[in-house]
Order: C-alpha cells, then structure tokens, then sequence
C-alpha cells in the first residue's frame, strides 16, 4: 500500500510539474512575442523620428501621426555626440540610461514598464543617438491579465488535482485497505469468516467472491482433517457397538447352531460396513494432499448412492424407518450423475439419514430426490423435535449438540463431517427446523459434466 | 400438437404445485406451460411507460422457484416441452378475453382451494377468470390440491411427500 501511495503522490507531482511548465511556457511565450512585436513597433518609430530630426522634416512634426496611432506615452529624443562619442547636447534624454544604450549601433532595452529603441546616425560628419521610448500597454495590462488569469487557473487545476486524488484514494485505496483489513482478521480459528461481497463492485467484487471461494476450500479442508480422529472414533463406534452386541447376546446362552449361523451373518455385515466406512475415512483422511489437492472424483448416480445409505442405516439399527420419495426423478439419468467419491458421499448421506430417523419419534425419516438443471436435490426431512432457533447457527460446530437432545445419544460429530463432505463435492448442506414439528436437511450437489 | 396452457401462478414455489397436479392427472399430450400472474397496472405515465413484464416476473421468481421450474422439466421431459412465465395487467374482462384469444391457450387451468400470496398490486387470476364464460375453447380443467397443510409451506421440499402412495421404496 505504501508503494501504492508513492505512485499516487508520484502521479500528482509530474501532472502538477506538467500544469506548472505548461503555464509558465505559455506566459514565456506570449512575453517574448509581446517584447518582440513592440521593439519593430518602436524601431519603425524612431526611423521615422530619424527622418524627420535629422533630414530636415522637423517642420512636419506630426505627419507621421496621421499614419501610425501614437504608442502609449511615446517621447523622442536626439543625443548629439563628438568624436570621442561624448554627449555634446541632448533633448531631454535621461543620463541615467546612458551606459544601457549602445553607442555604435542600435539598441532595444527595457526600463520599468518603459521599452527603448535607439540608433546611431552619421550626418554631416556628426554622430546623433536617435531613440523613442514608449510604454508596452499590451505588456502592462494584457499580458499582466493574462498572468492572474494563469495563476488562477494553476491554483484551481492544483485544487482540481487535490480533490481528484482524494477522491481517487476514497473510491479505489479504501475499498482495498478494507479487503485488507477483513482479510487480517482471518485466522485459523475463525476460517467460517468471510468477505462481504456485496460491498465491494466491478473487480474487486470478484476478488472478494474468489477469495470466499478459497477459504471455503482451505476450511473445509482445515476442518476435515483437524476432526480427523473425531471423525474416525464416531464413525466405527457404531458398527463395533454393533459387532460387541450380538456377539454378547449370541454368547449369554448356548443356542442352536442356525442362531449361531445367523449372529455371524450379522457380524460379518457389521464388519463389512465398517470395512466400508474405513475405506470412506481413509479417502477423507487424503483430502488435501491427493495431486494437484484434488481427490480422485469420478462419476457416480446419485440415486444409487441414497438407497445405499439407507441400507447402511438400516443395517445399523433395525427399528429406523426410511421413506423414500423418488416421484421428482429426472427422465434422462445423466442428471442423476455427481462428480465425486461414492463411499465419501454415502457416508455424508447416511449420517443425515441417521440423524432424521434418530431424532424422529417414530424413528422415520424421508428422504425425497430430484434433479434440476445443474444439480441435484436432496431432502432428507423428519417429524423430530426440531432444532431451537438459536441453537441453528451452531448445528455445524463440531460436538456441538442442541439443547434439546441432551436425551439422545450423540456426539455433535456426524452433521459437521457431513456437511464438510458436502463442501468437498462443491455443493451445499443447509438445515431449515421447526422446534416440535421436525427438521429438514437440503443437501445439493452440482450434476456431473462431461465437457 | 402442442397444447399451451395457462396456470394461474403468483411465481413462488408453492404454486409449483398446481403445475404438478396439473401434469400429473393430464394425458401424454405435449404443454407448454404459461405461468401466469395478475398485476394491476396504475394509471402514471412512469408506470405505463416504464413497466416491463419481464423485469417485473424477474423480480418475483427466487432462485427455489426456478429450480422447481428446471425439476419439473427434468421430471416430465417428454411431456413439457417449455415453462415460462407472463403476466397479465389488467382485471378488465376484455382484456382478459383478448389475452387469452392472442395467447392462443387451449387450456386453463382453474386450482380448487388454493390461496396464492398477495404482493402490492396482484390479484387474484383465478377470480377473474372464474367471472369469464367459456364455451368450449380453451378448455378449463379444474385441478384439485391435495394437501392443504403445504399451502403454509413455501419451499421445494413441498414438491415431495404430497401423497402417500408416492413413497416407492421403503
């Protein structure tokens, strides 16, 4: 910013610089020509005022006037010299100037606001300094005019200039000191900040919106592996709380061997879903360090993966209950493909389901899909006991757990990872509830494209 | 051919809903769906001037409301070739009559016990077309809604669940 500044402050320097030589090249110009111009004018008088002193026309004194306008407080003068150049008489010439005139030619100099034009003349074996002097009108009032005009104009183009920068800093600088200055106040432990967009325009604007979408990628990232082990512990409790059970139950009496038979089925399914979910975990754990940071996504239906996750539920817990609404199926089963990786996404979608069929009194959950244009809809809904109010804007905080759950089982893992998943996928998870009458998870996710 | 079809509509994605029990209980014929609003238009000169239709259906669809659009489409390609929306501007019975002649709709479609949300300026389409006789062309058909707490429910998740028969797989 400081060297943002210093080209600013450069900019103005050389544009006043400009404005300043600009003035003064047009005054020094103008002067120039105004003195120019004025010593012909004075020349041609005095060879007239030569002519008639010296060529005996002194009678005619004014006969010149009839032609040529008399210069502003014109006066003539004739200075008589010997041959040493010495002042033998003079009429009304002021000594004072004498050494400014030159004594063997001719001569234009200033004096005050009073211009001179002298010349030596031979006549009759005498010498003579001819000279006129007369004011320069143009030069004591229009090019003097002209000067305050200049000034002037310098003072409000240098004022012009000021506010223009001012301007310049409060439109341009500020909006980027203040993207400065939120991006300073986000750090590792408040990633869920962001930039506010709508207060920037044009390209910064999409600076902001690009910056929003990077920390949307480095937090999900962050928190994904900073809940590794959380994750990990809550999500192979389940099939091993599973596992413990039934062989526990299997072993509290001796019993036939078809139980016996049917308890191993049980126990192999749990462990096949647990194999499933450390398969899930360990491409979770990768998140970050695959090449180029992207995990390997490939095309999966969406569809396929929904009724996997119920299964997966249902496999978990015998008495959870899953509807499913597949009426707003797309025709064409392109728009059923997601880019991304089945068992993440099946983890994600199971943990939701889950959730629903916990919370639910009757232990039912819905789960609804449907395609649009770019992405794919999924609802999963119950008629639990809602989330409160207040309670919604810290549903995605890791063990966080709503205040009216604490008779339910839980550890506030399972959404977070979920809607971490979610983000992966570059889609969205959001959680709209009523307290008493249930909650609805909206999870969309963009359709794959082959092109 | 293809039938064109006025649906009343006040563009929120609860009146989706009398599109899908629309298409649902129709035949395999071909629609092309017009959604249509009523905004009463005042008499300043700004107004008549600088009113634009498509700005003003603009500014009242969101974002769900297109979706549920691109749903329904998805849902029922064969069947619905377009879905856009109009408006009309005026309560005046010629108007409408000339408005439905223009557009050329072979269909009506009259909602039973459906309450559409007011914005300043709107009315109620479905009044002013129960007040025209129609003889014939365009045919009405009345649809009936079947699940009147989803009326309070202004989101897409009121596309799913509206029947229990729907749930296909338990």
């Amino acid at each position: 910013m400081g060297n943002y500044n210093r080209t600013l402050y450069a900019l103005i320097a050389i544009l006043v610089i400009y404005t300043v030589s600009f003035v003064a090249f047009i005054m020094y110009s103008i002067t120039n020509f105004a003195f120019s111009d004025f010593y012909k004018r004075l020349d041609f008088r005095r060879n007239l005022a030569s002519e008639r002193m010296l060529n005996g026309k002194a009678d005619e004194p004014n006969w010149s006037l009839n032609y040529l306008e008399e210069l502003h407080n014109q006066r003539e003068f004739i200075v008589e010299l010997d041959e040493r150049l010495h002042v033998v008489r003079d009429s009304g010439f002021d000594k004072s100037l004498w050494e400014r005139v030159n004594k063997k030619g001719e001569t234009n100099f200033k004096e005050g606001n009073t211009f001179y034009s002298t010349k030596l003349y031979q006549q009759q074996g005498k010498s003579y300094i001819v000279g006129v002097s007369a004011e320069n009108y143009f030069y004591t009032h229009h090019l003097r005019y002209l000067q305050n005009l200049l000034l002037i104009a310098l003072v409000l183009g240098l004022l012009f200039v000021t506010v223009v920068s001012l301007l310049v800093k409060r439109s341009f600088i500020r909006p980027i000191t203040g993207l400065i200055d939120e991006v300073k106040k986000i750090g590792s432990e408040n990633l869920y900040l962001r930039l506010s967009e709508d207060k920037y325009t044009g390209v910064l604007k999409k600076l902001a919106n690009t910056f929003n979408r990077m920390l949307n990628r480095v937090e999900t990232s962050f928190e994904t592996q900073k809940n590794f082990i959380s994750n990990a512990s809550h999500e192979l409790n389940t099939p091993l709380t599973s596992i413990i059970g039934i062989a526990d139950l299997t072993l509290s009496k001796d019993r036939a061997v078809d139980e016996y038979k049917s308890a191993m089925q049980k126990i192999i399914d749990a462990a096949e879903n647990l194999e499933k979910k450390t398969n899930a975990l360990l491409l979770l754990a990768r998140t970050g360090y695959e090449k180029g940071n992207k995990l390997n996504f490939k095309p999966v239906r969406i569809d396929q993966i929904v009724m996997d996750a119920e299964m997966s539920v249902k496999a978990i817990n015998e008495r959870f209950h899953i509807k499913t609404d597949f009426s707003m199926l797309p025709e064409d089963s392109m728009k059923l493909k997601v880019n991304g990786l089945g068992p993440l996404l099946q983890l994600a979608i199971s943990n939701v389901v889950s959730n629903a069929c916990k919370y639910s009194p009757d232990h039912t959950a819905y789960v609804a899909l449907g395609a649009f244009e770019n992405g794919i809809l999924i609802l999963v809904r119950d008629e639990g006991i809602g989330i409160p109010e207040s309670d919604l804007s810290h549903i995605y905080d890791p063990y966080f757990r709503a205040s009216n759950a604490q008779h339910f089982s839980g550890y506030g893992i399972g959404l977070p990872l979920a809607r971490n998943i979610i983000k992966m996928h570059e889609g969205t998870l959001s959680v709209s509830s009523v307290l008493g009458k249930g909650t609805t998870v909206r999870i969309e996710l963009p359709t794959f494209t082959p092109f | 051919m293809i039938q064109r079809v006025l649906i009343p509509s006040d563009f929120t994605v609860n009146s989706l809903r009398i599109v899908l029990e629309y298409i649902e209980n129709s035949g395999d014929q071909q629609v092309e769906m017009v959604l249509v609003s009523g905004y009463k238009l005042d008499s300043s000169i700004g107004m008549l001037l600088g009113f634009s239709t498509a700005d003003h259906i603009a500014d009242l669809q969101d974002e769900d409301f297109l979706k549920g659009c691109e749903m329904i489409k998805s849902r029922f390609k064969d069947k619905v070739v377009e879905i856009y929306g109009d408006c009309m501007v005026s309560k005046n019975s010629r108007y409408v009559r000339n408005y439905i002649k223009g557009a050329k709709f072979s269909q009506i479609v009259l909602p039973e016990a459906f309450e559409f949300t007011h914005t300043p300026n709107s009315f109620d389409v479905v009044e002013v077309l129960q007040t025209l006789p129609f003889s014939g062309v365009p045919e009405v058909v009345t649809v009936q809604m079947q699940d009147a707490n989803l009326q309070e429910h202004d989101g897409l998740d009121s596309f799913f669940f509206r029947k229990n028969w729907r749930f296909s797989y338990e």
